[in-house]
């Protein structure tokens, strides 16, 4: 394989970057191919995307965690090789993430305030995890509060990644009773462009596309809860390939009975997926092998807000509390208008279901299958 | 442990995806043949069941050429039946499809040599070649 050695010592671009890695033209036109599918752009696009990322600057990019559990880290660096994501993972200056840097201590924070200082206004800051208000001892790095380490690193970003639940909309930690009075970025910054990277933890592949939307074509367009359309632009339930068991009314009623075994729906044991943004039905996880509606669980709705409490994973969207399963037969077999009703139910039942709190037990579960 | 040795047989299953797929690739040979236009279209985001790719295989067929390339893990490129239509599969290290795009033109873009690499190549040849000159010069 031949390459190109760049000018400088440091490569400065992605496309530099890339070839001094080893990767040919024609990889990178395989990288800018496969980039393009996952962000869901034509095809023709590529070419496009190939000029941009030649060209494109290797950001600095400041990565804080929160009140998180590590595994937004640890989805995309456990992507498989060679993986766009890790392709685009390795093309960014990482210039502080406190879990993957070797530095430790006053060094590592050091690093982080140089970056700060050397990148003003351009680096790109990615969050995860949510901030704690009520209290800020509840959690803090180097005895900095979460709060003021992020309105520090905000200050001088060009643009914020709230990579998670937790940092795009405060996640588990602000599951009720919200202990901590945890609060999503979005809460706290206002001066900023918050690019929304949902999910528990959000597909790698997502969260490498939009720096690479950012690097390519500059902000993407954004739904109203701020994430990336080309990702976030159409529900689970319409992308999934057990949809037509949907139309057709065939529903899995238990985890192991025929309906199960044979495939079909799983909207009854409490798939979220009418109500769930996501790219899992298309993009899917582990490398493209698989994603949960496929390996035979129900979608938990972890691209949503307050997903924690829509009221039981395991309970049905249309039927939250003593209403027989035969509604979502009957909505199913009359079509589309029945659809959107069956929608609408969903969103009053999600509304509901947050109110209340409603837990679900295995007694219940048992119960709604046998039903 | 494979996936495929999990016995789990899921029932056949339509999305209904396959008969616009074939007009559209219908569409894009036709303005290939008309104008010379390359098209592609990307299968990574389309819902299909096996069964609807088995059958975009058989009704695709295979044509005279099947090329695997090395780079960045392994590309399969496949003309079909149908010449200009291409099958072009990416594949990671692990042999897992990351990957699948329908090409229709004369070759896959992939397969061309890139002006970039054409340049370079061309550099490359003219200083070669001025050294051996030169050489000879010297020993002449």
């Amino acid at each position: 394989m031949r390459t190109k050695q760049p000018d400088s010592l440091f490569p400065q671009t992605v496309g530099e970057h890339l070839r001094a890695q080893g990767i040919s033209r024609r990889g990178f036109l395989k990288f800018c191919g496969l980039l393009a599918s996952s962000m869901a752009l034509a095809p023709a696009m590529v070419p496009k995307i190939a000029a941009a990322l030649e060209q494109a600057k290797r950001p600095s990019v400041i990565w804080l965690s929160f009140q998180e559990c590590t595994g937004c880290t640890e989805s995309l660096t456990r992507s498989h090789s060679p993986s766009i994501e890790g392709l685009i993972f390795d093309a960014i200056s990482l210039d502080y993430h406190h879990t993957l840097q070797a530095a430790a201590g006053y060094g590592a924070e050091e690093a982080r305030e140089a970056a700060i200082k050397d990148n003003y206004g351009n680096y790109v800051l990615v969050v995860d995890g949510s901030i704690p208000l009520d209290n800020p001892g509840f959690s803090t790095i180097a005895g900095v509060s979460n709060l003021d380490m992020l309105k520090e690193a905000a200050a001088g970003a060009a643009a914020i990644i709230a990579v998670g639940t937790c940092a795009a909309f405060g996640g588990l930690p602000k599951a009720d009773p919200n202990p901590t009075g945890a609060v999503s970025v979005a809460d706290i910054i206002k001066d900023k462009p918050i690019i929304n990277v949902s999910g528990c933890p959000p597909i790698p592949v997502v969260i490498t596309g939009v720096i690479a939307h950012f690097l390519t074509f500059g902000l993407p367009e954004l739904d109203s809860l701020g994430r990336p359309k080309a990702f976030y632009g159409q529900n689970i339930h319409d992308r999934c390939y057990r949809r037509p068991f949907y139309e057709r009314g065939l529903f899995a009623e238990t985890f192991d009975d025929e309906g199960a075994k044979a495939g079909w729906c799983l909207y009854k044991l409490g798939c979220k997926g009418p109500i769930t943004y996501n790219a899992c039905a298309t993009t899917k996880w582990n490398g493209g092998v698989s994603f949960p509606i496929q390996s035979g669980h129900g979608c938990l709705g972890c691209s949503e807000p307050d997903f924690w409490d829509f009221g039981g994973f395991y309970r049905a969207l249309s039927i939250p509390s003593g209403v027989s399963g035969k509604t979502v037969v009957y909505a199913a077999a009359t079509g589309i208008a029945a659809g959107v009703a069956v929608g609408a139910m969903n969103k009053k039942g999600k509304t509901d279901a947050v109110g209340l709190h409603k837990t679900v037990t295995v007694e219940e579960l048992n119960q709604e299958s046998q039903s | 442990m494979t996936l495929n040795a999990i016995p789990v047989h899921t029932e056949t299953v339509a999305t209904g995806n396959l008969r616009p797929l074939l007009h559209e690739i219908h569409h894009a040979l036709g303005e290939l043949a008309a104008h010379g236009t390359h098209g592609m279209i990307d299968l990574h985001g389309l819902p299909f069941s096996p069964q609807e790719f088995t059958q975009l295989e058989e009704f695709l067929g295979d044509g005279e050429v099947d090329i695997t390339l090395t780079v960045l893990g392994k590309t399969r490129l496949r003309e079909s039946g149908y010449a200009g239509v291409w099958r072009v599969e990416h594949f990671d290290d692990d042999g897992q499809r990351i990957g699948y795009f329908i090409e229709v033109g004369h070759v896959p873009e992939i397969l061309r040599s890139q002006c970039d690499d054409i340049q370079e190549g061309l550099a490359v040849m003219t200083t070669v070649l001025a050294m051996e000159e030169e050489n000879e010069n010297e020993t002449a």
